[in-house]
């Protein structure tokens, strides 16, 4: 390339930001020779190349990724591990435990175990009738039945006994859950008239007018082999004569329901709690396999 | 480009890319943020930069961000408009540093990206130009007019020169 005074001044600029290379390079090393005026000018071009300095980052350490996994990960692993702990542990919290069916939580007077008295042992706060039971009835958030109770089971047994955080708990009955009961007591106390028909009023054992009922109806829940638990009369004969002879009233009727939904809810109770303790059985009695006897202890 | 790749980088490009955008903008929590920005979005596309781009991926990004945050302030001028020429003011006259900051800050915002990208890294124009999105000729001009008027604010009799 010709250097001249057209070009000198562009291609001297490239030379400063190191652009020039090769036969160029040689040729403007040349024309300076030529022209030693020119190196001043040069000179002060070279003056325009800013230094160096340094300027440190003051937020390094948040750009870093490793260091904050350090902490992150055994930081993580142990929150995982508090909520697997969480989740796996059987929660005893009183809320649970009152959100629990009552025949879950029905247990039997076995030997080596406190007796713990059953809601069949308390006293009832109810009036013979509807609620002959011992049980309350509690609703306190349901809709409202309509009056007659059709198919009005009870949701939520209050239980009182110790033991039991939710017996309690239990709040007394709401005006309008007194109101309710004191329907149905009216409703259940009324014998029904000859002719009366009722689509309402308990469909599965509504008993038309006229029908003969037999004196005793037995309950087919037959389970020799488990102990009496219960030291009512009630609980403790497997069988409920429940429906008197003669014409059947609606109040005889409703009974005879209560009674068997409550012995068949304990049932339903001592079965599963049995079979959560199944070495409770064993108590007190002798196996023997052959010549081999295993005795276990009371 | 792996997790210690990264690292590096950031031990050896923080300084620099903070350098280089916080003497462009001249404001220092503006700039912190935009480092931290672009080394964000280097982490989140680590996979995708081999290591030994990541210098040109960081100051490609880091112009990018800087642009737009000027754009944003409205501080952008992107065509060469008329640099005031006056003198340094409460510059000392004796401190070329200080002269050469007050020469830099005459200068338009891409001219002053320029002079630095070559000056502080040593970026060829190609370079240059991938980093700014302009073509190697550009660069060439740009740069060659950036020193030119800093020789020119040089040279004034009640400068250093």
């Amino acid at each position: 390339m010709q250097i001249n005074e057209e070009n000198y001044e562009d291609l001297m600029l490239s030379w400063l930001d190191g652009e020039l290379e090769g036969s160029d390079l040689d040729a403007m090393k040349q024309f300076l020779r030529d022209h030693p005026e020119k190196k001043k000018e040069l000179e002060t071009l070279r003056m325009t190349i800013l230094p160096q300095e340094e300027m440190p980052f003051p937020g390094r350490q948040l750009l870093y990724r490793e260091r904050k996994l350090k902490w992150f990960l055994p930081a993580a692993a142990a929150a995982a591990a508090v909520l697997l702990a969480l989740f796996l542990l059987p929660s005893r919290s009183p809320s649970v435990r009152q959100a629990t069916p009552v025949a879950a939580r029905t247990r039997p007077s076995a030997p080596g175990h406190p007796a713990l008295p059953s809601y069949a042992t308390r006293p009832s706060h109810a009036s013979p009738g509807l609620h002959a039971s011992n049980t309350d009835v509690v609703k306190p958030a349901a809709p409202d039945v309509p009056p007659g109770g059709a198919g009005h089971k009870p949701e939520h047994k209050a239980v009182s006994a110790p033991g039991f955080a939710a017996a309690a708990a239990a709040p007394p009955l709401s005006h309008r859950a007194r109101q309710r009961r004191n329907r149905l007591r009216q409703i259940s106390e009324t014998p029904a008239p000859e002719n009366e028909t009722r689509p309402t009023a308990l469909p599965p054992l509504r008993a038309p007018s006229g029908l003969h009922v037999p004196a005793s109806v037995p309950i087919a829940v037959n389970a020799p082999e488990l102990p009496p638990a219960r030291s009512s009369p009630q609980a403790d004969s497997h069988q409920v004569s429940a429906l008197p002879a003669g014409k059947a009233t609606l109040a005889s009727i409703g009974e005879a329901r209560q009674k068997m939904d409550h012995t068949l809810t304990e049932k339903i109770g001592e079965i599963q709690y049995k079979m959560s303790h199944p070495f409770d059985l064993l108590r007190g009695r002798e196996i023997r396999i052959g010549n081999v006897s295993f005795a276990f202890n009371k | 480009m792996t997790e210690k790749e990264y690292n590096r980088c950031v031990d050896l490009f923080a300084d620099r890319l903070y350098r280089f955008i916080v003497k462009n903008l001249k404001h220092e929590e503006d700039a912190k943020d935009i480092v931290q920005t672009t080394f964000e979005v280097l982490w989140k596309h680590r996979g995708e930069v081999a290591c030994e781009k990541g210098r040109a991926y960081l100051f490609t990004v880091g112009y990018r961000n800087m642009i737009d945050h000027l754009r944003r302030r409205k501080r952008l001028s992107l065509a060469e408009g008329p640099v005031e020429d006056t003198a340094a003011g409460d510059a000392d006259p004796h401190d070329l540093k200080a002269v050469l900051a007050h020469a830099l800050e005459r200068l338009s915002d891409v001219q002053r990206s320029l002079l630095m990208l070559k000056d502080y890294e040593g970026y060829s124009y190609a370079e240059i130009a991938a980093i700014t999105g302009l073509n190697a000729s550009q660069v060439k001009v740009y740069l060659h007019r950036a020193r030119l008027k800093m020789r020119a604010y040089l040279v004034k009799r009640e400068n250093v020169i």
